[in-house]
Formats: C-alpha cells, sequence, structure tokens
C-alpha cells in the first residue's frame, strides 16, 4: 500500500507537472493492480474518479485543459520545426493560452503531414518504429513512435484496462487486425504481456483460421477479439453457416474500430457468440493514444487525461454548436506524446455535437459526441440533407439476411442517392424491395438502387476485412 | 490488591475492551479502500522501520514538538476511525476538542482529586479508538493474519533488544507518563498505575480482527484467549515466576511482545493447519451478505459478551455504532420479505461489480444489488443462462446456481463490467 501511495503520487505529480511519465512506474502500479485484484477481487473506492479525473466539474476540466495545453504549445513551439513555424508565423504563446484562443490556431491536416512528415518529428527525438495508416483515403501516413511511447501507452491501457475489468490475468486476446498496424499490434500485445493475458496476434488471415482459432482450447480459448467490423462481420457469417452459437464460445468482449459498425451487425455478433460485449472504439494513429468510449447510450466519450478534443464546423472551421455535424480535433498533450505529435489534428472523422447538459448516461461527466458518423469526405448532400456514411451502413446492413459487411458505393446525383450494392449485401432482395427497405420510417433513406455482382464489384467501397495476409495454413507440407 | 494484580486486571479489560471494540468495528464498519493498493507484508516493514526509529526519537525531541507530532498523528488516526461513524463536521469539532482536551487535563490534573482518573479516561479514549481505526484500516486493507505473525515475532526481537540490551523501552514508558497524548491507555486507582502501550494495542486489534477474517469465529476466540493469557496475564507474572529475567534495571518491566509474540505466532501455525486463511476477497463477500441480512431486520447488538465495567472507550464506540454509521440499509433490501436464505451478495457500484470474482457453494442464493444511479442488468455469458433484464438503482436480482463450475457473467449496458462466479460443491 505505502509503496503503491508512492507510485501513485509520483504519476499525479508528472501528469499535473507535464514531465516525462515513468513506464517502468506506471508498469509497477499495473503489477500493484493486480494484486489489488487478487487480494480483494475488485478494485477499491472511487475508482471512477481515478480513471476518468474530476472532470464534472468545468471549472476543474477548463483549468487542467489550459495547463496542459500551454505544456504543450510550449514544447512544440520550442521543439517541432513544423509547429515551430507555424506558432511563429501566428505569434501563438504558450503564456496566458486560453481555450477560447484554440480556435484562432489553423488546424493540422492529413495533406501536412503527407507533404513534410520529417518536420513534425521534434528535435533530439529518437523514432523507434513506424506505424502506417491503411491508406483508405488513398496516400497512407507513415507515423514514426518512440520507445517512450511504446512503453508508456501500453502500461497506462493495462492499467486503466485491467481497473476497469476489461482484460484480466485469465483473459486471452485474438488480435485480427492488419499486421501493418502495428502501433495498435504492439498495444495490444504488451497490455496482455503487462496484465498476464494470453495473446493470438493472428492478423488479417483467412476467416475459417480465426474462427478455427477462437474456437481452440477449451477453457483457454480467446475471452477478447480485437478487430475491424468487416472482418467480425465475416467471421460471424462463418460461424453461422457452420452452425456454431453461444455455446461454441469464450468471447466477452470484442473491440471493434476503423470502420463504422452498424447495430444489426453488432445484434448478430451477440446472437452468434454469445452475449459479448461488442464495442464500438475511438482512435486513431496520428493522434494516439487518445482515444473514445462508447457508453451505453451510445455516445463516444474523449478521453480528456490525454488530449484536447474540439468538434469543428465542416465549413468554417469554427467551434461546432451543440446538435450540429463537425469534423473531430484533437490534440495529444505532452508528456502522453513526445516523438511526433499534432496540436489540432483534424481527424476528418465527423460526429454531432451534444451539449454537456443532455447526457445521462454513466459517463455523463466526461463530455461526449455522437458515434463517429464516417469521414467527411464521404459526406453525401442531397436535397438539403446531409446524408452520413453511417446511415447508409446501417440501412444497408439492417437489410434482411446477412447482409454484412455491406458492399456498396453511393453518391449523390441529381438530387438523389444512388446505391449500388454487391449480390451479396442485398441477398435475394431485387434493387426496387431494396429501395423500399432503406426508405422505411427509422431510415428515411431515398434512393435509387442497383445491384451487382462479378467483376463490376471492384467498384464498391474497399473493407478492411480485404487486407487479406497470407499463410501456407491448409497447403501441403513443403520441405 | 497489589501492583501484579493491578496491572493484569487493566491489562485484561483494556487490551479485551480494544480486541472486542476493533472487531465489532470490523463486523460493522467497511473502511473505504483506495482503488489500488492492499496492505502487505513490506508495509509492516516500513512500520517496524518506524517502530524503531520512534523510542529514541521519543527521547531526543523536545516535549512541544512530541506534543505536537502526537497530536497531528491521533488527529489523522481518529479521523479514518470515526470518519464511517460519525458526520464530518462533528468531527472537526469533536476530534480536536478531545485532544485538546486531553493537553490540558494533563497541565492541571494533579491539582484536582479525580484528575489522574480524568487523564486516563481521555487518554484511553483517544488511544483506544486510534487503534481501533488503525488496526481495521490494515487489516481491512488487506493485511493478513500471517504477516501479523510474523511482525509480532519482529516486534519480540526488537523488545528484547531494546530492553536488555539498550534500555530504551522501560525509559520511554516512564518518560511518556503524565505526559500529554500518552500513546498508551491505562488507568490509576489505590495508589496503582498500570498500562498498555499503543503499540500493543494496535498489534492486539489487528491480531484479533485479522484471525478472524482468516478463520472466523474460530480464529476470532484463540486470537482472544492469546492476548488475555500471553498479552496481559502472562507479562505481568513473568517478574514474579522469573525475577531478573529481564535485567536488573528492567526487572518489573516485561515488554508484552516478548510474551506475545511467540505465541501469536504459535497459535497462526495451529490455526494455518487447521484451515486455510481466507481470502480478503472472501471476507468482502460474507460481509457483503451479512450487511445485507442485518439491513433488514433490527439492528443487531454487538454480538460479543463485553466484560463489565468496560472503559469510556468501548461505551462510546457503541454509542457511535448505535447513530448513523456507514451500514446503511440499501433500498434494495429494505423489504421485509426479502429473501430468506442469502448466502452471498454483489454490489453493482461505480458501474463495476464488487467482488468481480465472487465464490458461493451449490444452492446458494447470490444477489445483485444495484448501488449505481444507472440501471445495469446481470447476463451469463458462460456457465450458466440467466438474464436479469435491466434493474436501477436500489433493484436487485438473485440467482441460485445449481452445480459446481464457473459462471462469466456481464452487465451488457456497461462496456467492461464483468464478473464471475465460482460455484463449489
Amino acid at each position: 500500500m505505502f509503496e503503491t501511495g508512492v507510485r501513485q503520487l509520483r504519476l499525479a505529480i508528472s501528469m499535473v507537472t507535464g514531465r516525462p511519465i515513468s513506464a517502468r512506474n506506471v508498469e509497477r502500479l499495473v503489477g500493484d493492480t493486480l494484486a489489488t485484484l487478487a487480494v480483494f477481487g475488485a478494485p477499491g473506492d472511487d475508482l471512477q474518479e481515478m480513471l476518468d479525473g474530476p472532470f464534472s466539474d468545468p471549472q476543474a476540466r477548463r483549468a487542467f485543459q489550459e495547463q496542459a495545453l500551454r505544456r504543450t504549445v510550449r514544447r512544440l513551439g520550442r521543439h517541432s520545426p513544423y509547429y515551430r513555424d507555424l506558432f511563429g508565423s501566428i505569434d501563438l504563446q504558450a503564456k496566458g493560452l486560453t481555450l477560447e484562443d484554440m480556435p484562432t490556431v489553423p488546424a493540422t491536416t492529413k495533406a501536412a503531414l503527407l507533404a513534410r512528415p520529417g518536420d513534425f518529428i521534434v528535435d533530439g527525438a529518437r523514432p523507434h518504429i513506424t506505424t502506417r495508416t491503411t491508406g483508405t483515403t488513398g496516400q497512407p501516413v507513415e507515423v514514426w513512435l518512440s520507445r517512450y511511447e511504446l512503453e508508456l501507452w501500453p502500461a497506462l491501457s493495462a492499467l486503466s484496462g485491467l481497473l476497469r475489468g476489461e482484460i484480466g490475468p485469465d483473459d486471452c486476446m485474438q488480435i485480427n487486425i492488419s499486421s501493418r498496424a502495428t502501433a495498435a499490434m504492439s498495444q495490444n500485445m504488451a497490455v496482455c504481456r503487462l496484465v498476464g493475458a494470453r495473446t493470438r496476434p493472428l492478423g488479417i488471415v483467412a476467416v475459417q483460421e480465426s474462427l478455427k482459432s477462437l474456437l481452440s482450447g477449451a477453457d483457454r480459448a480467446p475471452t477478447l477479439l480485437a478487430t475491424y467490423p468487416s472482418y467480425l462481420a465475416q467471421l460471424v457469417k462463418l460461424a453461422r453457416r457452420e452452425g456454431l452459437g453461444p455455446e461454441d464460445f469464450r468471447l466477452r468482449r470484442v473491440d471493434c474500430g476503423g470502420e463504422v459498425l452498424s447495430t444489426a451487425l453488432a445484434r448478430a455478433a451477440r446472437e452468434t457468440l454469445g452475449p459479448v460485449l461488442v464495442n464500438d472504439t475511438f482512435g486513431m494513429t496520428e493522434v494516439l493514444p487518445v482515444s473514445g468510449r462508447v457508453c451505453e447510450q451510445g455516445h463516444l466519450h474523449h478521453d480528456l487525461n490525454m488530449g484536447f478534443v474540439e468538434v469543428i464546423d465542416l465549413d468554417s472551421g469554427a467551434p461546432a454548436a451543440a446538435g450540429e455535424l463537425g469534423s473531430v480535433v484533437i490534440t495529444p498533450y505532452f508528456p502522453y506524446r513526445e516523438c511526433m505529435p499534432v496540436f489540432r489534428y483534424d481527424t476528418r472523422d465527423i460526429v454531432r455535437k451534444l451539449a454537456d447538459e443532455e447526457l445521462a448516461c454513466s459517463l455523463a461527466g466526461t463530455p461526449a459526441t455522437s458515434q463517429i458518423l464516417g469521414k467527411a469526405d464521404h459526406l453525401l448532400r442531397v436535397g438539403g440533407h446531409v446524408v452520413t456514411p453511417r446511415q447508409i451502413v446501417e440501412a444497408c446492413e439492417a437489410l434482411p439476411g446477412e447482409p454484412w459487411p455491406a458492399r456498396f458505393s453511393v453518391r449523390a446525383q441529381a438530387g438523389r442517392l444512388e446505391l449500388t450494392l454487391s449480390q451479396d449485401t442485398a441477398g435475394e432482395l431485387t434493387a426496387d424491395e431494396v429501395a423500399r427497405h432503406i426508405a422505411l420510417d427509422d431510415r428515411g433513406l431515398t434512393a435509387v438502387c442497383a445491384v451487382v455482382d462479378g467483376p463490376s464489384s471492384d467498384v464498391l467501397r474497399p473493407l478492411r476485412a480485404d487486407l487479406i495476409e497470407s499463410t501456407f495454413t491448409g497447403e501441403p507440407a513443403r520441405n | 490488591m497489589s501492583a501484579t494484580s493491578f496491572q493484569i486486571i487493566v491489562g485484561i479489560v483494556g487490551s479485551m475492551t480494544g480486541a472486542l471494540c476493533a472487531l465489532a468495528y470490523f463486523r460493522h464498519v467497511r473502511l473505504e479502500r483506495p482503488p489500488i493498493g492492499a496492505f502487505n507484508a513490506r508495509d509492516l516493514a516500513v512500520l517496524g522501520c518506524f517502530i524503531l526509529a520512534l523510542p529514541p526519537l521519543y527521547l531526543a525531541v523536545p516535549v512541544g514538538v512530541l506534543t505536537g507530532f502526537l497530536a497531528v498523528t491521533f488527529m489523522a488516526a481518529l479521523m479514518i476511525a470515526l470518519r464511517p461513524l460519525v458526520s464530518t463536521r462533528v468531527l472537526w469539532i469533536a476530534v480536536p476538542g478531545l485532544l485538546i482536551a486531553n493537553i490540558l487535563e494533563t497541565r492541571s490534573m494533579n491539582e484536582f482529586a479525580g484528575g489522574l482518573q480524568i487523564y486516563w479516561l481521555l487518554t484511553t479514549l483517544i488511544v483506544g479508538i486510534a487503534a481501533v481505526g488503525i488496526g481495521n484500516l490494515y487489516v481491512q486493507g488487506g493485511l493478513q493474519l500471517r504477516h501479523i505473525a510474523w511482525f509480532t515475532l519482529f516486534l519480540a526481537v526488537c523488545d528484547i533488544f531494546f530492553t536488555n540490551v539498550v534500555a530504551l523501552t522501560p525509559l520511554l514508558a516512564i518518560s511518556l507518563q503524565g505526559r500529554p497524548l500518552d500513546p498508551s491507555i491505562g488507568f490509576a486507582a489505590s495508589g496503582f498505575n498500570a498500562n498498555v502501550g499503543l503499540g500493543d494495542m494496535l498489534i492486539f486489534c489487528m491480531y484479533t480482527t485479522a484471525a478472524y477474517k482468516g478463520f472466523g469465529r474460530r480464529g476470532a476466540l484463540l486470537s482472544l484467549f492469546v492476548i488475555v493469557v500471553f498479552g496481559a496475564v502472562g507479562p505481568s507474572v513473568i517478574p514474579l515466576l522469573a525475577p531478573g529475567l529481564f535485567g536488573t534495571t528492567a526487572a518489573a518491566f516485561v515488554p508484552v511482545m516478548t510474551v506475545f509474540g511467540p505465541a501469536a505466532f504459535a497459535s497462526y501455525l495451529w490455526l494455518s493447519r487447521t484451515l486455510p486463511e481466507r481470502s480478503g476477497a472472501q471476507w468482502i463477500i460474507e460481509q457483503a451478505a451479512r450487511l445485507d441480512r442485518s439491513a433488514r431486520g433490527p439492528r443487531p447488538r454487538v454480538g460479543f459478551a463485553l466484560p463489565a465495567g468496560g472503559l469510556a472507550a468501548l461505551a462510546l464506540a457503541v454509542a457511535l455504532w448505535s447513530g448513523e454509521t456507514a451500514v446503511s440499509p440499501s433500498p434494495a433490501s429494505a423489504s421485509p420479505d426479502a429473501a430468506t436464505k442469502l448466502e452471498s451478495a454483489v454490489v453493482m457500484k461505480n458501474v463495476a461489480f464488487s467482488p468481480r470474482a465472487a465464490k458461493v457453494e451449490v444452492g446458494d442464493t447470490v444477489t445483485w444489488i444495484n448501488h449505481d444511479r444507472v440501471p445495469h442488468d446481470v447476463v451469463a455469458s458462460s456457465g450458466a443462462t440467466f438474464d436479469s433484464g435491466t434493474f436501477g438503482q436500489g433493484e436487485k436480482f438473485e440467482y441460485r446456481p445449481t452445480r459446481p463450475g464457473t459462471i462469466a457473467y456481464v452487465c451488457t449496458l456497461h462496456q467492461g463490467m464483468n464478473g464471475t462466479l465460482t460455484v463449489m460443491r
């Protein structure tokens, strides 16, 4: 207890003063948490405040945010070539910076990261590993991470995960994300190592192989699954085809990210895999380790401890009003981001801003937005209305049968939606029946539909499940 | 009456009162604990360092500084002990008031009849509550009997060293008497003056509660027996049985731990061979179930036969227990027609199940009680099939397992809210 208190004090001092955090110290706290769970079976009192911070008080939240932002501006202004130029050009001073000043700082775009990647690496940093985005928007971004970041983030995640009961020593995590997503892959493996859980990092291999892995090991079979919604959809489909049901799996949680997770797919996963929690997580390589959690009421609650989150108007860049659509802009604080930090990074992920007073969920003390509604570049304007990618995915994946993962392309043409679906997604429905179905009251989409099969389906939206990685499994042994 | 008889009486009454109060506190009052951290052997090592450093420090520092140090220490200890029982506003008046009364009374105790007795009552009250509270803090915080048993052995060695090699302990005991906030309990009458040190009282409280936590009623009874025989009577009669054993300068001074330590360790060994020591998690399950049961009916009285003529500390403690305490009946369990055979309870608080891992036996009724303001449900994910449906604050769900095994369950409304039931035959 005494040592734990000293470690917590060290961590708190680092967090408050903005000094680099000792990953070793956090790892020891993970060990203390494991010991606490072994003795008591559960963490102690006041857990919520420890995890989410005292942010229900707007004054305390504001003071913390301004202090963290000033610290981050000071560091970037001194050590980041890109931000030295930017802050110099707008004469941004760390001293006296307030939240109201933030909109005056131009948001950093993906284009800037692509154009001047070297200028984002801070002076004196020692890049250790690179992680690339998947390039779904056309061009991958390469983000460098330092050893400090690679050690600190998993330690903080392991601590939080253990305390929230999201992972424990008895768990086994199967990872079905692209092996090239090195940050996420190494983070998951390191978290498992720290808490003493087992890991099966498979990558995006043939879905049969992953399903077999989910079933193998009897009482040591995977309890946690980290994957993309489209890959989850393929797993669920195959499991159903093979007559598998809840009693065949040991899963207790599925973490999905990178794509829109539809309500229909989440429901299907629960029906097939058992009463698992299917989480729609939010994370982005460029702004790691800032992330978000979706509560029971479907709000996306942003991490206030490690970063500053804004929602800006898509056209003007000004702060979005409550109820309006906007793009999520994130500033990871120093010392959580060290090697290649960004300031006011425009993720182009669309959300609807919520007013604080609208929240009545278990995480009401933490500001929230709607769930991610898709990428800004994929928004469609039809007849004065904005249609989000989530609306399309939700509508397509709610079609009868097993339409997930929905393969479609959509565009706004002459004031109406033109939706093209694969035969797999449409199932036995004709194009007209699809149109009638998605026009139902709860979806309300009016579209001209077409169903395609064969080579023309190449024009449909790409899915992360298509980032398939080869293995020799199933081939004859070769010596 | 001889000085030895008086010392034995004071020793028995004082140590028994402290131990029984600690036990009652342990059964009825839940001290808050931090989200991370459990007391373990290393914490006792830190405590040991303090114990080694304090005697020379006590003797070296000026009286004013020592009184200030003791006042801060007792202030913190009393706040910890009484916070679950008394409102904070009352505490901020009562605790400093008690300490100031002790300091003032010490200055004037020789000026009126009964002054010495009042001094001892005030000192005993302060020290007794501190020992009960801090002893519970350690034991409720995770300390087990095996830790304490080893610690008593360590203290026995320390006591022998500081009595027979470097005679600091007798010197300290004499020099502290009559000073403000003397860290001991005691009494004076008919020209006799007898006391038990705070360290010994703390060990008695910790030993009894840890024995009860780890081994149930059998452990508690054995610990009380060991305290009476080897903690109260033994040290008083040894000078008569073996004069000079503890040196010439302290012929009549036998540090309690030199006798109690080996006996406490031996009794722990015996207990641990007959039963495995219960973990903190098992104790939490049983405590939650018992608190839930007791909250249904009339408030239970302290379930121990208390020695007649209990000290003022006991009177205050019992009075406090009958008032507002941390043990408030949950709305869920207030109805008289609630389950009559409740064996285990899992509390849903702060969007988590507590305890997260529970052990029950086949046929036990497990009750989940929602103490959060948000709704929850309880759905088995493996090992059984039950689904509570959503229920709100103050409501509960019951399930009775019918076969041994492990049941994993979740709240489907809240990410990461999960738990397990280990059902034993």
